[in-house]
This record gives structure tokens, C-alpha cells and sequence, in this order.
């Protein structure tokens, strides 16, 4: 008989007016993986919130460990033995591996600290796991696998009895993101329950026994593990156009190239990107990107190697270079990155466009004429005054439409789909195709594939920071690339 | 009738006025005293902490059981709850409480589960035939199509008896799964003379599914009126084979049906809309016209919520052309308790 962790039984929760959840029913069993793929985002937060701790809601009721914890008379605050796993840890970085997971514990009751009794415990935990991870070193030495592991490890040790796992994907590469589901199903077989929030599908089919769907609030969908297929779904998501690649690839000369560049994480990195063509860099354990993107920003110089832009050598200096040089870069999560809120759309828009026009004031007309070219993209909002009224998705198109009026030659973005729900997804491939049909080149950083292949023309894959010596057309990937159903 | 060992929140209000009456009289002393003696400000400190104190408990003990106890009573009104209005975690004063008490007794559930049943009934019916002529009909057309040599005349009446026979008798009890999930499949039977291999009957219970969960008891007619509508609103209007599937699971206290199929499905505002109804139990739908559909789910819906409480009924997922699944939710009950 199966018993059940957490039972969330018609919440509903209005905060400011706004219903966040609107009558959700779902429940996790001891020991099961429950997939969680939010359509919109609408909401999740405020669940994520509501499981962690009781607090108050408009109606329902919930129960976990099958005690009613909340309901709509009363909410007593308290925190549940739930924990949440995303990108930004909760770990204390400036203490030691092993003082996080036994120390900072709330089973720990001594009042002085012996180091080799925590190590030797600490030692057992992730030997238990198979796990190599020095267990003196501090928390920010770690890479964001590590940290992960060594959360997950904390979790248990402090007696969570439900783990909320949200977009792993975004911050793990897909080698990492397979070994740590790994300790995901080791730890189920151990009762622990996971809400494994994920925006792809492929992801949620490969791990969880079931998978809910969540849109505007609300629980559309509970799809059994043996009912996982894309047919199944179809009725339930946007299906995003493919993009016909082979007809397309132009035979132009190179835009960009990379000349046997070396980092520390980087080794003789060799690649060219045409005009046009969306180029995805798939890195596969995590290492190179992150090179990639801190040359391009002018932090890391090169230790060896030369970038080659419209066959001129570009010194490497400073991001402003790269940027006159026609590269521009796109960070994961832009939009509070990039934009400025204060100021008014049009502002922000033209941001860059004094470095193009080698100007520092812009006439009025040129203002003018950009303003109405860009109405018939942006509508209405072109005349806001500033961005905080505007949508998520009116904002990733304002980061996407500077640089379509700045038209650099290259495009590099990091994660592009990163904490994108469905919607904005739809919305980012548009964007990206976009800058296609200008002719600009888009290289994509990506540690998943995701969307990537909905838009891509050239997918290569890094490995240990180097790149795999032939490029795949993404028709070939199924074979190779795991996570990846046709 | 028990008595709240608690205090009313009338008492706590009166218990904190009288403290309050009494730091005032404190108040008093201590300024006469600083007049006689132009002392310390000790007693202005113990003063101001006394203060904290009582507005503190003012908060916990009174606004915070007032604003509960109106959300309740709001909830109440809008149509959210019913037996939950008797259970106010702090009650105004002993009064009201027991006039809660009395008004439970007036109101007393079993009428309404009377009108429930009832309407199961006519559900179930559609007709006011005299159900004992009903019966010696059929089994008269079952023995004619015998002796003829007809032997799917002879299937369908007999199915047609026996699902009869179960609707009507003694609504009062309580079923076990097991009657309750062979009257699905002899409602199947019939239907399938109608609509021969277009519809499809299946039940999943998980492998490691203790078997004794079909001896579990659930209201009379819970599972038939909700696959009737699964076959007419689902599966009917859709082209191509129909699959009416039951999955039953269970954990230790409940029992978590589900009854999905693969028809048509419901357009998202009309999904929404039902599950609104679907959260509190009340009988006005039984005076609105049956044609704004849904109303087999709200009587079964009702009839559980009166009998188990409204931590238990039903909820449905259902997409345009993406199929419809109903999961109720029931006490697990292994023995019979009325």
C-alpha cells in the first residue's frame, strides 16, 4: 500500500488579489519522483513556497506525512521536513563541506565541534554514494555538481523527507545532471521523495514516476509513467516549428572563427560560424562555456589562440572590443542582466546604438524613424515609459530587438531557455530565428539540449573542454545525444 | 453533547479586559507613587512589559481567532464548505457554540443525502417506470429469447436485470468496490449492444495493490453515474475506439479512484467551472436544468461529501480532445461504519 508524503487537496492561494494557485490537487508517495513541468510559470514559486512552509492559503487543505499541516482556517507558519535544490545554494560557502552537511544539521546537539568525528562521518555519507569530494574543502571551491551532491547529502542527513528539485538542468550538464539522477533513485529506494520541477518533458519521462502539468495555477494533467509518450502530451503543449536545416545551410565563408584557443578549461577550440547559421556549443560535463563566455566579456584572457571576426584578427582587450567588432553577448536569465528599468523602452532599445552610429547624441528624426520601425514589432510598448509593467515576455524581446537594431555580426547567448517557461521558449526560438534573418550569427552556450535543436543548424559537442571533431546536423542526434527523443 | 474544554473567545476577550482593567489600576497607584516619592522608573519598565505582553495576547488570542473564524464562516456562505462551519477552532462564546451545535442537529445531513440519493435515483432511471414491473418484463423477454435460441437477447436482458436490480435496491448502504466495479462492467455490457467494440472497459490496480482494497466499502452508485458519463459525453462524440479506464489505489486511510477516457474531452473554462462546484457540497444544482451537464459528478460528488466529509469528493483533468480523467477521493473503509 502506498503512503503519501505530501497531499495537496484544493489550495487555493491569493496574494494581492492575484489567484497563484487556483484549486490544485496532487500528491507525492514516499519514495516516488514526482515530475512537475510548469507551462507558465504562473504559480510555481508560490508552491515551491507553500510546501517548504505553512503558510496561509485561501482555501484547501494539505497534509503531509499525513498529518494536516495547513488549511484555510488556520495556518500555523511552520516549516515542513521539505528541501529545495536550485542554482542558488543554500549552502554556507565559507564553511567546509563536512561542517555543512553534520554541523549545520539539525540532528547535531554537541556542544564542541571534533573535526575527525565529522569527517569520518561525512567520509561513510559520500562513501555510501561512491562520491570523491574532499570533504575538508570549502563550499565555494566546489563546482555546481558538487554543490548539488553535497545539498542533497544534507538534505537527507537533516531528515528531509521531501526534496524539491527545481530546473537542474539549467545549472547541470547532461553527463552531471545523469549521475545525480542516479543518487535520485538511490535515495527513493530510501523513502526520500522528490517534486522534480522541470521545464522539459524528455527530462521529466526519463526519471519521474509521474509527471502533473501546471498552468495558470492549476493542475491540468497527471500523466502516469506508463502513459509517458509525446502523444500524450501533444494536446497539452505548444509544439514549436522545426527548422528545416539542411535546405538552409549557406555555403558563405566564416563570420567567426575560433583558432585553436586554450584556456584553462578550454583545449585548441577550433570552430567557424557563418553567416546566418545558429551554431550550438553542447558542453557536456560544464567546463568550456563558461570560458567561452568570460573571453567574450573580456574577463579571461586567452592563454592561447586567436577569434578571427570577418577574417580580421581581433586583439583580445576588453568586451568593447568584441562589441565593436561586431560580437555581442547574451547572458543566461537577460533579463535583469540587461535591461534597465527605469528608463523608457525606446532607452533601452537604442541603448547601443551611439556605438553603432560612432555618436554619442542621436538625432530625433533617427529616434523617430527606430521608434516606428519597431512599432510594428513591439506595438504599444514601444511608448513605455519604463519596464516595470511590461511582461516577461515583452522584455525578452526588447533584449532580442537591441540587437537586432545594433546587428552585430555574431550573437553568443548563454542558456537561452534557461527558467523559461513553455511560452517564452515558443517566444525565444522566434527571437533567435529573427536574428537569422538578419544574417547575424548565433552561437548558442548550452549545457542541455532542450529547445536548442529547434532552432539550431550545426550542433557541436564539448567534452572536457574539448570539441568533438565533426559537427552533427541535429537530424543525427537521437543516436548520440542522451535526453534527446525525436 | 461535549462541552469546549477551551476557552470562548468571548472569555478570553472579557479575561483580557479585566487585565487590561487591572495594569489602568496599576497605572493609577504608580502615578500617585511618583508623586509621593519621585522614585525610579523600575515600575514604568515592569509596566510597559506588562503592555507588550497584553497586546500581544490581544493579537494571538483574539484577532487572530476572529479573522479564522470569519474566513470560515465566509467560506461558508460562498458555498466552500459545510460540515466545517460546525468545527470553528475557537468559538465566539459557549453560545454560539451550542447554538452551532443545535443547528447541525436541525440541519442534520441526512436530508440532504436523502435528496442526493433520490436524485441518484432519477439519474439512474431517467424514468418513472415501476421499477418490479421493470424487472418481470425484462426476465419475461430473457425466458422468451431463451427458449427462441437468442442468446444475445438473452445476455443483454439479463444484464439489464441485474444492473437494475443493483441501482435500485437499498441505497442506504454502502457497496464494496467490488459490487460497485461489476455494475460498471454489466452497465458496459449494455451499452456495448449499442455500441459494439467502440467501447472498452479496463481496471489497473498497481501490482503491489493489496487485493483486500475491493472489499473496500464506497457509496452506492459512485462509479456507474461517472462512467455513463465518460460513454456519452466522452466517448460518443469522438471517432474511433473508446477507452473507459479504472484505476484504483489506495493508501492507508484513503481510496484514490480514477476513471479516465480517451473521448472528446471539456473545453478548459467548463473544466474549471466544474471543479469550482466540485469543492463545496450543495444541492441547487438539483433545481437548475439538467442540460448544464456535470450534474451526475456533483450528486456522487455531494453524496461523498455528505457522508465522509469535505476533505473528500472529486476532482477532474480534462483538455479539449486530450480525454477526461475523474479522480475520487473516499475514506478507505474496510469494514462497514455508518
Amino acid at each position: 500500500m502506498k503512503e503519501e508524503i505530501l497531499r495537496i487537496a484544493n489550495v487555493t492561494r491569493i496574494l494581492d488579489g492575484i489567484t497563484y494557485l487556483d484549486n490544485i490537487n496532487f500528491n507525492i508517495f514516499k519514495g516516488e519522483i514526482m515530475g512537475l513541468i510548469p507551462l507558465d510559470n504562473h504559480g510555481k514559486s508560490q508552491l515551491i513556497e507553500l510546501i517548504l512552509q505553512n503558510v496561509s492559503i485561501h482555501f484547501g487543505r494539505i497534509y503531509f506525512d499525513d498529518q494536516l499541516v495547513n488549511y484555510y482556517e488556520h495556518s500555523s507558519m511552520t516549516k515542513n521536513r521539505v528541501y529545495l535544490i536550485d542554482k542558488e545554494t543554500n549552502l554556507i560557502q565559507d564553511l567546509r563541506v563536512m561542517d555543512n552537511i553534520c554541523v549545520l544539521n539539525h540532528t547535531f546537539h554537541d556542544y564542541i565541534i571534533r573535526d575527525k568525528r565529522l569527517q569520518k562521518k561525512t567520509d561513510e555519507l559520500l562513501k555510501q554514494l561512491g562520491i570523491e569530494i574532499d570533504t575538508e574543502q570549502y563550499v565555494s571551491e566546489l563546482s555546481l555538481i558538487e554543490k548539488a551532491i553535497i545539498e542533497l547529502i544534507r538534505a537527507v542527513a537533516n531528515g528531509a523527507q521531501l526534496i524539491i528539485l527545481n530546473e537542474l538542468s539549467n545549472f547541470l550538464s547532461i553527463e552531471e545532471l545523469s549521475f545525480f539522477q542516479k543518487l535520485l533513485l538511490y535515495y527513493t529506494k530510501q523513502r526520500i521523495s522528490f517534486l522534480y520541477m522541470v521545464n522539459h518533458h524528455e527530462e521529466a519521462f526519463k526519471i519521474c514516476h509521474r509527471v502533473a502539468l501546471l498552468e495558470k495555477g492549476r493542475i491540468i494533467k497527471i500523466i502516469q509513467e506508463k502513459d509517458y509518450s509525446e502523444a500524450s502530451l501533444r494536446p497539452y503543449i505548444l509544439s514549436f516549428t522545426h527548422h528545416s536545416v539542411a535546405d538552409e545551410q549557406n555555403n558563405q565563408a566564416g563570420i567567426l572563427k575560433y583558432q585553436n584557443l586554450c584556456t584553462e578549461n578550454l583545449k585548441k577550440i577550433n570552430f567557424l560560424v557563418k553567416k546566418g547559421e545558429c551554431l550550438t556549443i553542447l558542453d557536456m560535463n560544464n567546463r568550456g562555456i563558461q570560458d567561452i563566455a568570460e573571453i567574450i566579456n573580456g574577463f579571461l584572457p586567452p592563454v592561447s589562440g586567436k577569434i578571427l571576426v570577418g577574417g580580421k584578427e581581433i586583439p583580445w582587450a576588453k568586451e568593447r572590443n568584441l562589441l565593436l567588432n561586431g560580437v555581442a553577448y547574451i547572458p543566461e536569465n537577460p533579463v535583469p542582466k540587461t535591461l534597465f528599468y527605469d528608463i523608457s523602452y525606446l532607452e533601452n532599445l537604442t541603448f547601443l546604438i551611439d556605438r553603432k552610429l560612432k555618436r554619442s547624441i542621436i538625432g530625433k528624426k533617427v529616434l523617430r524613424s527606430i521608434k516606428e520601425e519597431y512599432r510594428a514589432l513591439a506595438g504599444a510598448e514601444i511608448e513605455a515609459t519604463d519596464l516595470w509593467r511590461l511582461e516577461m515576455k515583452s522584455l525578452y524581446n526588447l533584449v532580442y530587438f537591441r540587437l537586432l537594431l545594433y546587428k552585430p555580426k555574431v550573437v553568443f547567448i548563454m542558456q537561452p531557455f534557461s527558467q523559461a517557461d513553455m511560452y517564452l521558449r515558443g517566444r525565444i526560438i522566434e527571437l533567435i530565428k529573427m536574428l537569422k534573418e538578419k544574417e547575424i550569427a548565433v552561437v548558442i552556450l548550452a549545457v542541455s539540449i532542450s529547445d536548442t535543436l529547434k532552432v539550431t543548424d550545426r550542433l557541436l559537442i564539448m567534452e572536457d573542454g574539448k570539441l568533438a571533431p565533426s559537427s552533427h546536423q541535429f537530424k543525427d542526434l537521437p543516436s548520440f545525444v542522451p535526453g534527446y527523443q525525436e | 453533547m461535549n462541552l469546549k474544554k477551551s476557552f470562548y473567545l468571548m472569555d478570553r476577550i472579557f479575561l483580557l479586559f479585566m487585565l487590561m482593567v487591572i495594569l489602568l489600576m496599576a497605572l493609577f497607584f504608580y502615578v500617585i507613587s511618583l508623586a509621593l516619592n519621585q522614585g525610579t522608573s523600575l515600575f514604568l519598565l515592569l509596566f510597559t512589559f506588562l503592555i507588550t505582553i497584553v497586546f500581544y495576547l490581544s493579537y494571538r488570542w483574539i484577532y487572530i481567532p476572529y479573522k479564522e473564524s470569519n474566513k470560515v464562516l465566509r467560506l461558508f456562505a460562498d458555498g466552500y464548505i459545510f460540515k466545517g462551519v460546525f468545527d470553528l477552532r475557537v468559538h465566539f462564546n459557549h453560545e454560539s457554540f451550542l447554538a452551532m451545535q443545535k443547528f447541525k442537529e436541525i440541519i442534520d445531513t441526512k436530508e440532504l443525502i436523502e435528496g442526493s440519493k433520490k436524485h441518484a435515483e432519477y439519474l439512474a432511471l431517467q424514468n418513472q417506470i415501476n421499477p418490479h414491473f421493470l424487472y418481470n418484463t425484462l426476465e419475461g423477454i430473457r425466458s422468451e429469447a431463451i427458449i427462441e435460441g437468442v442468446e444475445s437477447i438473452a445476455n443483454m436482458t439479463e444484464a439489464l436485470e441485474t444492473f437494475f436490480r443493483y441501482t435500485i435496491s437499498d441505497m442506504d448502504k454502502l457497496a464494496t468496490l467490488e459490487e460497485e466495479i461489476s455494475n460498471v462492467e454489466n452497465y458496459c455490457t449494455i451499452q456495448r449492444f449499442r455500441f459494439g467494440e467502440k467501447i472498452n472497459f479496463k481496471i489497473e490496480c498497481p501490482e503491489d495493490q493489496d487485493r483486500e482494497v475491493f472489499q473496500a466499502k464506497i457509496p452506492k452508485l459512485t462509479l456507474q453515474p461517472i462512467v455513463e458519463n465518460a460513454v456519452f459525453h466522452g466517448i460518443e462524440p469522438k471517432m474511433g475506439e473508446g477507452i473507459v479506464t479504472l484505476k484504483v489505489l489506495a493508501t492507508p486511510r484513503r481510496l484514490l479512484i480514477t476513471i479516465s477516457d480517451n473521448g472528446v474531452g471539456m473545453e478548459e473554462e467548463h473544466v474549471h467551472l466544474l471543479n469550482d462546484k466540485l469543492k463545496g457540497a450543495s444541492l441547487t444544482y438539483i433545481k437548475k436544468d439538467k442540460k448544464t451537464g456535470g450534474i451526475a459528478l456533483l450528486n456522487v460528488n455531494n453524496r461523498i461529501k455528505l457522508l465522509f466529509g469535505d476533505e473528500y469528493g472529486i476532482y477532474l483533468y480534462s483538455k479539449a480532445g486530450a480525454g477526461t480523467d475523474v479522480e475520487i477521493t473516499l475514506p478507505l473503509i474496510l469494514e462497514e461504519k455508518r
